[in-house]
């Protein structure tokens, strides 16, 4: 460990960053794509940028309550993920399609 | 360099990168495969934050199963190749790009700016200072007391501001309770600070993320007050040898104690209710992704805005399946747009039942 000990560890504002920047990626990903599938996957992405920006904040304040945060969130992904790709499962079997596109029935 | 600093740059310049790379890639199968490397990246992340539990948990529950799930579905719908054919920017799809970019370097390189001198303006502490030695004066403001709960122990914990406003805890503790308790302690705070009986201040550890600490005089706490007379200590005499090789032995360890005690004590009620919720997610996931018998039955079964929606082609579809229906079926490739319709069709779907039944 001492031949490293030259700098300071990153400080909470460096997580914070990379987590916006994740979730900027994540959310640029949701804007851009049509398949619905990599969409949900930004969706993830997002989520995850959240929880790094929960456990940078938890480590920051000393409250265990960032990192209870995080399971939440994980759980509340996992339900989400679950349901939506079941939601998938069925419109592909209704139209063989599932790109973004093609499920504009809403826009009149 | 520092390690942490290590890990962070290499994992963090991962994660970015094969996050873009996801966001960018045609094949779906590739972009989830760049989320497994993503995910993983920020497993190491908290890893490196000291969330030991929640870095394994990250990585069991997101590559381990949504992930999976994800290539499942991928897999099982086939749409890794329709989805080939373009996915590529527009142009009115660039100026969504761009709008991205402005966004993210607006709240990447200003955000972190503005939040990291707000919040320590709030603290009334200069950047940079947190984590240096520092000298409690118990006169100095008391955040708030709260225990941890240990193995059953009840250990009494006051949160104040050091002299020069650095957080530090203070805890009602025999020096072995300290040694045993030190890795709570070192995940809520970065000062130890042992009292005697009448609550003041016998020794003032600081415990630095690697391990190491520095012991404050104690004869340079003498201004201290103090803080909580009803905490009951009992009296002992420093070993400081056996302090510092053991609180370096257990200063990595604690961390799932930390989560479960929380979680099962302060946060029950939310994690009941989050069970709930994945218990629902669970039952809505069956519901909706069985199969819907009545769908390959006849039109009757099927709603009515499926039937609006799929309404064009439907009556060349079904012309076509009925009079060349076995020809249908020998040249799949060929009529692959006659069988779709067909399927919609619901009547006709006979000969296209084994081709969309996914």
């Amino acid at each position: 460990m001492s031949m490293f000990d030259i700098g300071n560890s990153p400080d909470y504002t460096a997580y914070l960053a990379l987590s916006v920047i994740l979730f900027m990626i994540g959310t640029m990903g949701f804007l851009l794509r049509k398949n619905t599938i990599v969409m949900f996957m930004c969706v993830e992405l997002m989520l995850n940028a959240v929880n790094l920006a929960l456990v940078a904040f938890g480590r920051e304040l000393g409250h265990a309550g960032g990192q209870i945060f995080v399971f939440f969130v994980l759980v509340v992904a996992a339900a989400e993920v679950m349901v939506g790709l079941a939601i998938l499962v069925a419109i592909y079997r209704r139209r063989l399609r599932v790109s973004a596109d093609d499920l504009s029935n809403l826009s009149g | 360099m520092n390690a942490e600093l290590l890990v962070f740059v290499i994992f963090g310049a991962l994660a970015m990168g094969m996050a873009l790379r996801m966001v960018f890639q045609s094949n779906p199968v590739h972009a989830a495969l760049h989320l497994v490397v993503v995910l993983v990246s920020i497993a190491v992340l908290f890893l490196a934050q000291e969330a030991y539990f929640l870095s394994v948990v990250q990585i069991v529950v997101y590559t381990g199963a949504i992930v999976v799930l994800f290539l499942f579905v991928i897999m099982l719908l086939g749409v890794d190749k329709q989805d080939d054919e373009a996915e590529t920017l527009e142009s009115g799809r660039f100026s969504l790009l761009l709008f991205g970019g402005i966004l993210v370097g607006l709240v990447a390189f200003l955000a972190p700016i503005a939040g990291y001198f707000s919040l320590f303006e709030e603290r009334g502490v200069e950047p940079g200072t947190l984590g240096k030695p520092t000298k409690v004066n118990a006169a100095d403001s008391v955040d708030r007391y709260d225990a941890v709960n240990i193995a059953g122990t009840v250990v009494p914990i006051a949160h104040l501001r050091g002299a020069d406003g650095a957080p530090v805890s203070v805890v009602a503790l025999s020096p072995a309770e300290a040694v045993r308790f030190s890795a709570e302690l070192r995940f809520t705070d970065k000062d130890l600070v042992i009292m005697n009986q009448a609550g003041v201040v016998q020794d003032h550890l600081q415990l630095l993320p690697q391990g190491n600490h520095s012991a404050i005089d104690p004869s340079d706490e003498g201004d201290t007050e103090t803080v909580r007379p009803d905490i009951q200590v009992p009296d002992y005499d420093l070993d400081e040898e056996v302090a510092v090789s053991e609180i370096r032995a257990l200063v990595h360890l604690g961390n799932v104690e930390v989560i479960a005690d929380s979680l099962f004590t302060t946060y029950l009620l939310p994690f009941e209710v989050v069970s709930i919720l994945l218990v629902a997610g669970i039952i809505g996931g069956v519901v909706l992704a069985k199969r819907d018998r009545s769908l390959h039955g006849s039109a009757a079964g099927r709603s009515d805005e499926a039937l609006v929606t799929l309404k064009e082609g439907r009556e060349a579809a079904h012309a076509d399946l009925v009079t060349d229906r076995d020809v249908a079926v020998t040249t799949i490739p060929d009529a692959d747009a006659s069988l779709r319709a067909g399927a919609a069709a619901g009547p006709g779907g006979e000969a296209a039942k084994g081709y969309v039944d996914v």
